[in-house]
């Protein structure tokens, strides 16, 4: 039925597999297949950049509620680790694109090391946030990294915990932590754990969508290798390479939004 | 070798055994296929929902109330279903209401109406009307039911652990702050992020085979007003659905991490969920209520055999209302927002009414002069355009900002929002399977039975649910399990409707199981219908048609074209306005 | 100023037969009786077109039947100017309704300079106002079997209550004002009304207490309003705010302005302890506990002070003082086994030190384990 793999009695049996491609019994043509899987994969990217949407809109709405908590949360944060970061990413994105290009001019080996770079940038992206970022944030007993008390670590008394013992809270602000309070008017306090959970969500989702692009990119190397893949029929690459440009474009947001924007 | 020319069999054909035949329909790509079963989930949801209902109705037959001796103790309580009366404390009583309430708006909102007409009628029909042998990605078809499938178990899972109380809209902070050491909550918050997922894919796909999947001959304007419908509401699931995402996860995220979002005693802001939860759930009303009225435009058309009354300004009104319905989700917030907001939310929620309006006016007039035959579908057509005329025009008090103080919030809303969801998309896709029911399963129905059936459906709706609007206005808040005593007598009103409609439904039950089991072979195109689906057999073979249809005529042309099937005998249409019919 | 008898002729579509159906009596504060009309209004506006569209669609499908063997006659499928009248009339209309209805929201939402505030402060599942002396209600009423709160209020004076929520959305409505308002925790919302005063039609008197009664030296509230008229209007909660979201009611009785006057000065002045005490249980605590021993979402207050509790890790714990100033201040801290599921609101802030001991004194008043000697003679 609509499986690429059917076989066509017609054509060479030594031919290659992209050669042998043979589009969904559906569609008319394989033209019209390949317009089709654009046009949804676009929609798909559109509901993506909704999604964060969501996370930017929160972002806004919050710095104009608590503009010192934004300061003070954001120069907690290192710019030249961001800046390496998105440094990779942007890299990434050239491989991304040139084993696209790679694969349309029938270099199938280049283009696998293009994407076996891309994969690996991918990978350098994740470790560097993990060890760089959210562990050094973690380390101390904290999960809500409060830089108040960060320069004053003597007061960090051990807290509560959430989420199966995984993260301990500190109790701040005079045995309460911030926010708790229900007096009027409310921006009393600043309100820097809010900062952390736009941080957290946005960066955490942000590296969910790297995982997610570097699993495509793994199988897109591994059905090249096969031959899946040539100038005529490269429908996969294309989706995994916008799939892949998209996220380093919402991380090209985050990055000034989070690290360089005080 | 692209599929047309063997004449396969009926699609509903034994594949051999039975376990054969459940892999076969576990594992098939076939848009029809998928859309049945979508049509026997959600009718199961639908059942589960249901029954939510009537017990809420029930509950409030007597509101939760202790019962005291003679000393005064509180020996049980009133108002409760399940159980005995002595073992269960006040507390237990209001909450069994509250989990109640909760089930069945979750269950009908987020299983049954959103995926009812898109996923299951849609499904089987749009490819056909378009004259394609299937959607676009037949496997995302499918993976979307599964998702459906996982969503729905989510939320069982949630109810098997005690139900959740928060409301099917998970208001903060209750829902970020009630119930922390449970799983619950997040369960069926999750399992509605999942059911989105199965949206966004279904609307996904829509959008794409409509553009590029139409039957040679087929411009945009001649495209059948479903499918403009399905394709307006498609555009929204796709574009509104992520919104509910990223919303849900925060909240999950916030209920994991105590860390604040929205919840006010952690920093965060309660009415940012409540902008974040509209800006989806506004417009997934129009996803609830476009199909709809995408099948009525059908079924006016095809059984007044008359020429929908200004195609475009319908085809337009679809667009339009999907369009606005992305700016006007402040409406469900007057009583929490600025009075800047409140007055620019005001008036756009204005501007919903004109599109709908014109909607109305165009179905009404399409039946100026035509051929009409009453049968179960256009019975039901007919009932939609009484409640939902109920349901839109009640809909201006609550837009205007000085009524809607008073009544937001009220059993006003409550029956105003079931006129349109129930007395919509849901009287819309009764309607919308008796009239697609032959071309499904290519058996006939007993129509008598199902007419008798429809019209309990409507007094039973219209008992249960006018009495509402009085209480509403009179004084009774919504969500609660005990109300003043005055208001006894109308709750008693409307639970005995509410039975009526029960009875109504399991009436329809029974019709169409009897067409499944003894109903007679159904004609090809029983109602006389111009668009593609009633070329095909009935039911249609595995790939739709034998040869690729050429669309020759508009899908309303009554006047200049003979149905598919039909003699010209039966249906004489004069010589001068003929057009080269029968060039399929 | 406005009664019922002096109403403007606008708004007396406002007050007949469908206003009695729908809304069971015209408002009772002026910006109300605009509501009304404009909800009479809409009515009628919405009745016209319904019936007519409903005439209309069973004229067709009487007249336009289908006769076997024929097809429909030729007839036009769009008429353009048909079209644009049947747009824009309608969107006129709308128009209208958007403006009156805003200007109706407006006089709603803006509270006259010279109101009278007062804080309000909604909490899981209660309301308590803090009238302008800092001093609260000491009268409850009964709706089903619920004890809620009485607040009094003044005619003809324009009341602004400042509203706080202690912890998750409620929002004030009283159905009889037309006016509803949600109640954020973290913010400070606001809310007017200006009610008529008691008339002839709605009227109850109160019971007469005179000064030299034993009730009347208690409770010198009940003096001052001894004998005087009020109109009483229902309080809800609008907005889901959990399990008890349906018991969350409370009574707006309005007096004439000199009564309000005298029973203001009266509530100001300190009262017995135990008599404070049962007052704030009735107001904010019978929500959940019980003073007679019944079983209720927390535990009972009868016989509790001096008792010794198991907590849900097992301890024990003596009721004390100082145990329930901290279940007061801090109910998460240590919770009695069995009552794991329940999730007190603090009232950190919402009472005051001689309310405390009041409450104190109350749950000694009505506990066998209390100490004698402390328990002060009736």
């Amino acid at each position: 039925m609509s499986t690429p793999h059917a076989t066509n009695a017609a054509s060479p049996t030594t031919a290659a597999r992209w050669q042998r491609y043979v589009h969904g019994h559906h569609w008319r043509t394989q033209a019209e297949e390949f317009d089709g899987c654009k046009l949804g994969f676009w929609l798909f990217l559109a509901t993506e950049v909704l999604l964060f949407g969501g996370i930017f809109c929160g972002y806004a709405i919050f710095r104009v509620l608590y503009p010192t908590a934004w300061a003070e949360g954001s120069s907690a944060l290192d710019w030249k680790i961001g800046a390496f970061n998105t440094a990779v990413l942007l890299v990434s994105s050239y491989t991304m694109a040139m084993s696209i290009y790679c694969i349309q001019t029938n270099k199938i080996s280049r283009a696998r090391w293009n994407l076996a770079v891309t994969f690996l940038l991918g990978l350098a992206f994740v470790i560097l946030k993990l060890a760089l970022e959210y562990t050094p944030k973690w380390s101390g007993y904290f999960f809500v990294l409060d830089p108040a008390l960060h320069h004053h670590e003597s007061m960090i008394v051990e807290g509560k915990t959430a989420f199966f013992g995984l993260f301990q809270f500190v109790e701040g602000y005079g045995g309460k932590r911030p926010g708790m309070l229900f007096t009027y008017p409310f921006a009393v306090d600043p309100q820097v754990p809010v900062w952390w959970a736009i941080y957290y969500c946005g960066t955490a989702i942000h590296a969910a969508h790297v995982l997610i692009g570097m699993t495509l990119i793994a199988r897109v190397w591994h059905l090249a290798g096969k031959g899946v893949y040539g100038p005529t029929y490269y429908a996969g690459v294309e989706i995994t390479g916008l799939y892949w440009h998209l996220v380093d474009l919402i991380w090209i947001f985050l990055f000034p939004l989070l690290y360089l924007i005080h | 070798m692209s599929g047309y020319g063997h004449h396969g069999g009926s699609y509903l054909e034994s594949k051999g055994s039975f376990w054969t035949n459940v892999v076969d329909w576990a594992t098939t790509v076939d848009h029809k296929k998928i859309g049945v079963m979508y049509l026997f989930a959600i009718m199961t949801m639908f059942f589960f929902g249901g029954m939510a209902a009537i017990a809420v109705r029930l509950e409030l037959l007597e509101p939760v109330r202790p019962i005291q001796d003679a000393a005064g103790a509180i020996v049980g309580v009133k108002g409760q279903l399940f159980g005995s009366s002595d073992a269960v404390s006040l507390e237990a009583g209001n909450n069994m209401y509250n989990v109640l309430f909760t089930l069945h708006g979750a269950i009908m909102v987020f299983m049954v109406i959103v995926p009812s007409v898109p996923a299951s009628i849609g499904n089987f029909v749009l490819p056909l009307m378009l004259g394609a042998k299937d959607v676009a990605f037949p496997k995302l078809n499918l993976l979307s039911w599964y998702i459906y499938v996982v969503g729905s178990i989510f939320a069982v899972c949630s109810i098997i652990l005690g139900g959740v109380d928060t409301g099917w809209t998970f208001y903060t902070p209750y829902s970020s702050s009630s119930w922390l050491g449970q799983p619950k909550v997040v369960l069926m918050v999750l399992a509605a992020f999942i059911l989105g997922f199965s949206s966004i894919l279904t609307g996904l796909n829509f959008v794409v085979t409509v553009h590029k999947l139409r039957a040679p001959g087929m411009g945009w304007f001649d495209m059948p007003l479903f499918v403009w419908g399905i394709y307006s509401s498609a555009i929204i699931q796709v574009l509104a659905t992520p919104v509910i995402g990223i919303t849900l996860l925060l909240l999950a995220f916030e209920r994991f991490t105590r860390i604040g979002i929205f919840d006010p005693a952690l920093g965060g802001d309660p009415v940012l969920f409540q902008h974040f939860f509209w800006f989806y759930s506004h417009p997934v009303v129009y996803v609830m209520i476009l199909p709809g009225m995408a099948i009525i435009s059908e079924l006016i058309g095809v059984h007044a055999h008359k020429k929908i009354f200004g195609y475009k300004a319908v085809a337009f009104a679809s667009l339009g209302i999907a369009g606005v319905s992305f700016i006007v989700w402040g409406h469900h917030m007057f009583t929490s927002m600025s009075e800047t907001a409140s007055m620019i939310f005001s008036g756009l929620t204005f501007l919903v009414a004109i599109p709908t309006a014109v909607k109305v006016f165009n179905w009404i007039a399409t039946l100026y002069k035509g051929s009409i035959s009453i049968n179960a579908p256009m019975l039901y057509a007919l009932i939609f355009l009484f409640t939902f005329s109920i349901g839109g025009l009640t809909g201006l008090p609550l837009g205007t900002l000085s009524t809607d103080l008073h009544l937001h919030d009220t059993y006003f809303v409550v029956a105003h929002f079931h006129y349109v969801m129930m007395g919509g998309t849901i009287m819309a896709i009764i309607g919308g399977i008796h009239h697609w029911w032959p071309k499904m399963f290519g058996k006939t129905y007993n129509e008598k039975q199902a007419m008798i059936a429809a019209v309990i459906v409507f007094i039973g709706f219209n008992v249960t649910f006018f009495t509402q609007f009085f209480m509403g206005t009179r004084g009774m808040p919504r969500r609660y399990a005990s109300y003043v005593d005055e208001m006894q007598i109308w709750h008693h009103i409307s639970t005995g409707g509410s039975l009526i409609l029960l009875v109504g439904f399991l009436w329809h039950l029974f019709v169409l199981v009897q067409s499944l089991v003894a109903g007679r072979k159904a004609e090809k195109n029983p109602w006389g219908g111009l668009t593609l689906e009633w070329l095909a057999d009935s039911p249609p073979e595995e790939h739709n048609f034998p040869h690729e249809p050429l669309v020759t005529h508009g899908p309303y042309d009554y006047e200049s074209a003979v149905p598919y099937h039909w003699d010209p005998k039966d249906y004489p249409v004069p010589a001068e306005n003929l057009k080269a019919a029968g060039a399929h | 100023m406005h009664t019922p008898s002096d109403m403007t002729p606008l708004f007396s579509l406002a007050d007949g037969f469908w206003t009695r159906t729908w809304l069971r009596h015209p408002a009772s504060t002026e910006v109300g009786r605009e509501t009304d009309f404009m909800f009479i209004w809409l009515w009628w506006f919405c009745v016209i077109w319904f019936v007519g569209l409903m005439i209309l669609m069973v004229i067709f499908v009487i007249k336009y039947r289908r006769k076997p063997g024929t097809i429909a006659p030729p007839s036009s499928s769009h008429n353009t100017p048909l079209e644009i009248v049947w747009t824009v009339i309608p969107s006129l209309f709308l128009v209208w309704i958007f403006f009156k209805g805003f200007y109706g929201y407006i006089d709603k939402i803006v509270a006259p300079g010279h109101a009278i505030d007062m804080n309000l402060t909604a909490f899981k599942w209660g309301w308590q106002i803090n009238y302008p002396n800092g001093s609260e209600t000491p009268t409850t009423g009964r709706v089903g079997f619920r004890e809620i709160p009485v607040f009094y209020m003044p005619a003809k004076t324009p009341v602004r209550l400042k509203m706080q929520s202690k912890d998750v959305l409620h929002a004030f409505w009283v159905p009889d004002f037309r006016i509803k308002q949600d109640v954020v925790p973290n913010r400070l919302m606001t809310v007017w009304f200006e009610a008529d005063g008691p008339n002839e039609k709605t009227t109850t008197r109160h019971e007469v207490v005179s000064k030299d009664s034993p009730e009347g030296k208690k409770r010198p509230d009940l003096v001052a309003l001894s004998g005087a008229a009020y109109t009483e209007h229902l309080v809800f909660c609008a907005e889901y705010c959990g399990t008890e979201h349906s018991e969350m009611a409370a009574f707006i009785r309005v007096v004439e302005p000199s009564v309000y006057e005298a029973w203001h000065t009266a509530i100001g002045t300190p009262s017995d302890p135990i008599e404070l005490g049962k007052r704030l249980f009735k107001t904010k605590c019978a929500s959940c506990h019980t003073d007679d021993g019944s079983s209720s979402t927390g535990p009972t207050w009868k016989d509790l002070y001096g008792k010794t509790e198991t907590l849900k890790d097992g301890s024990q714990v003596l009721v004390d003082d100082a145990y329930i100033l901290e279940s007061i201040f801090e109910p998460g801290a240590k919770i009695v086994k069995g009552y794991e599921k329940q999730n007190m609101t603090s009232f950190r802030g919402l009472l005051n030190p001689s309310q405390v001991q009041g409450i104190l004194e109350y749950m000694k008043s009505i506990s066998v384990h209390a100490p004698k000697s402390e328990t002060p003679t009736q």
